[in-house]
């Protein structure tokens, strides 16, 4: 009995400690990514282009009409890295063509295009680079 | 030679700004065509100015503004490049007066001119009537003309 005991146990703590040492890795580069610094911001978007951070692409989409275009270049970067799509955005093209991007990306969001199939329930059509047609298919 | 705009880097004159620019420089290269040893290059080459700018345009200070434009250009007999544009406001020099030490001059640092040079394909100096210096450097997709 003592040994089914102690074999029942190892998955399970095994299990808990996997899915609390998951838990305690927050992404703290998300703070970061509205910073008042534009460097700071460009570092914190980087990190979570490297990341792959789905949960980040709220919070960089919101940086794609940002005052700094050093902050616009990486954002694209990070969302095509992210998404592997760019949904026609250009971070030098004039503002009007940009904000018709971004209200595109806002719509991709909306829609929980950057989530995974298991977070949103709808699967992820990635892959057009530069096109505009990479969003969530339809539900 | 013509020019499009890609993006301009607003950093500071302190080393953590430095990965924002090489990440830059890098993405835009690979993008444009430079192979490895190319881009590696690119990256050497902003280092070292970014270096000088902080070094010897402001003394060090880790604080001061300086901007960063990368540009795609196009020379013309068609050749396809990219544009690095540095801007500080910190102490202006006689651009002429720039150069890098006597190469037999043995001993660590202040190759950094001739590694740009040695880099791209242009390089100049210049003393905007604003203030502060600007280097302008191209480097064109391919073989560097002083490697034939």
């Amino acid at each position: 009995m003592g040994d089914r005991g102690r074999m029942g146990f190892t998955p399970v703590f095994s299990m808990l400690a996997i899915f609390f040492i998951g838990c305690a890795k927050p992404q703290h580069f998300r703070a970061d990514i509205q910073s008042e610094n534009a460097g700071d911001r460009i570092l914190a978007i980087r990190k979570a282009g490297e990341a792959k951070d789905r949960k980040a692409v709220p919070l960089i989409v919101d940086r794609l009409d940002d005052e700094d275009d050093g902050v616009r270049f990486f954002a694209i970067i990070a969302l095509e890295r992210i998404t592997g799509t760019r949904l026609g955005y250009d971070n030098s093209a004039p503002s009007s063509e940009r904000n018709a991007a971004v209200e595109r990306w806002r719509e991709f969001v909306r829609r929980g295009g950057h989530l995974s199939k298991d977070e949103s329930g709808v699967a992820v059509r990635g892959g057009a680079a530069n096109g505009v047609e990479g969003g969530a298919a339809p539900h | 030679m013509r020019q499009e705009h890609l993006v301009s880097l607003n950093i500071h004159s302190n080393a953590r700004s430095l990965p924002v620019v090489r990440g830059a420089v890098e993405q835009l290269a690979s993008s444009e065509g430079f192979d490895a040893t190319e881009t590696h290059g690119l990256v050497l080459a902003i280092d070292e100015a970014l270096a000088n700018v902080i070094k010897h345009g402001y003394n060090g200070q880790s604080d001061q503004p300086i901007t960063v434009t990368l540009s795609v250009v196009q020379s013309d007999t068609g050749r396809r490049g990219l544009a690095i544009e540095v801007r500080d406001q910190g102490r202006q020099v006689d651009p002429t007066s720039i150069c890098g030490r006597d190469l037999d001059d043995v001993r660590p640092g202040g190759l950094g001119v001739h590694i740009i040079k040695a880099v791209m394909d242009e390089a100049a100096y210049s003393c905007p009537s604003e203030g502060g210096m600007c280097l302008r450097m191209v480097k064109f997709v391919g073989e560097h003309p002083s490697a034939k």
